[in-house]
């Protein structure tokens, strides 16, 4: 059987193709077994469930979260249109 | 009166916006978007000029509400996806081991932090904002490549074949990227939001 860190990037690269039958059955075996993968396979799941949902109700990301922009930089982009024709 | 508010001296906008009142208005929330997907500084606040410079050439009166963020943010997007598509091919990567994920294993693959058992309760954490608070910080704190990646297809919904040309990365090093964020922001998720509650509260 497939190791954990194994079937969970298995999992993850069935999120961006499609695997092969083989693999998507060593990932469903895994799953019956362990549930600390399938754990992990719901919450990736509804994390993107929940990232496609955010993005069709038009929610920008990040909204809060990372630096302002500089004071050095904001002068300068003010300058910058200030010079414009 | 400044420059940016010759648009409105035909008076149909009486409320229009300054460019430096765009620049305030607007100016943070475009630099955040460009620099979470670039991480690079003086990248994003170039991309925030030109983005301003753009609109300023096609549609000079501003007005400062809510719809108008997301048009601006689609100019960035633009600009920020040729800045990527450039740099992707003047910088090809390379990827190294990600020490924080394979600590997330013992030596044999098995779970050494093991996923807890929380769900996500989509409905509900859609309206929750400090959710989105904390995801937000969960992405942050991902390291540069993966965090670029992960906003492109996660968050951005760009499909992997545009994201590998717009990165410059093959679909197997994409694949790498994409497990290690996804596997980063669940384990930051579980710890600061839904593992701060024994029953998983938090996310109901």
């Amino acid at each position: 059987m497939n190791s954990c860190e194994k079937t969970t990037r298995l999992i993850s690269e069935g999120m961006d193709h499609h695997l092969p039958w083989f693999k998507r059955m060593a990932v469903r075996m895994h799953l019956l077994m362990c549930r600390y993968c399938a754990a992990y396979y719901r919450q990736l799941t509804g994390i993107r469930a929940l990232l496609a949902k955010a993005r069709q109700a038009g929610r920008q990301i990040p909204a809060e979260a990372g630096p302002d922009l500089s004071d050095a930089a904001r002068r300068r982009i003010k300058e910058a249109l200030r010079r414009r024709p | 009166m400044t420059d940016g508010q010759t648009a409105s001296s035909d008076g149909r906008r009486p409320t229009n916006l300054s460019t430096d009142e765009m620049v305030d208005a607007y100016g943070d929330a475009l630099f955040r978007y460009a620099f979470a997907r670039v991480r690079d500084q003086h990248a994003a606040e170039d991309l925030v000029q030109e983005t301003f410079v753009a609109v300023i050439e096609s549609q000079p009166s501003f007005r400062g509400d809510s719809s108008e963020l997301t048009w601006l943010i689609g100019i960035l997007r633009h600009k920020l996806l040729d800045h990527l598509r450039k740099r992707g091919r003047e910088q090809p990567a390379t990827e190294t081991d990600d020490a924080v994920v394979s600590g997330f294993f013992d030596d044999r693959g098995r779970w050494r932090t093991r996923p807890g058992t929380w769900r996500i309760e989509t409905e509900t954490l859609l309206e929750r904002e400090e959710f989105w608070q904390v995801l937000e910080r969960c992405i942050t704190a991902l390291p540069d490549r993966q965090a670029q990646a992960f906003c492109l297809k996660m968050l951005d919904g760009a499909n992997s074949q545009e994201v590998c040309k717009t990165l410059g990365v093959k679909a197997t090093n994409l694949c790498v990227l994409l497990h290690r964020a996804r596997t980063r922001l669940r384990d930051c998720l579980e710890k600061r939001w839904f593992g701060q509650t024994s029953s998983g509260e938090a996310g109901r």
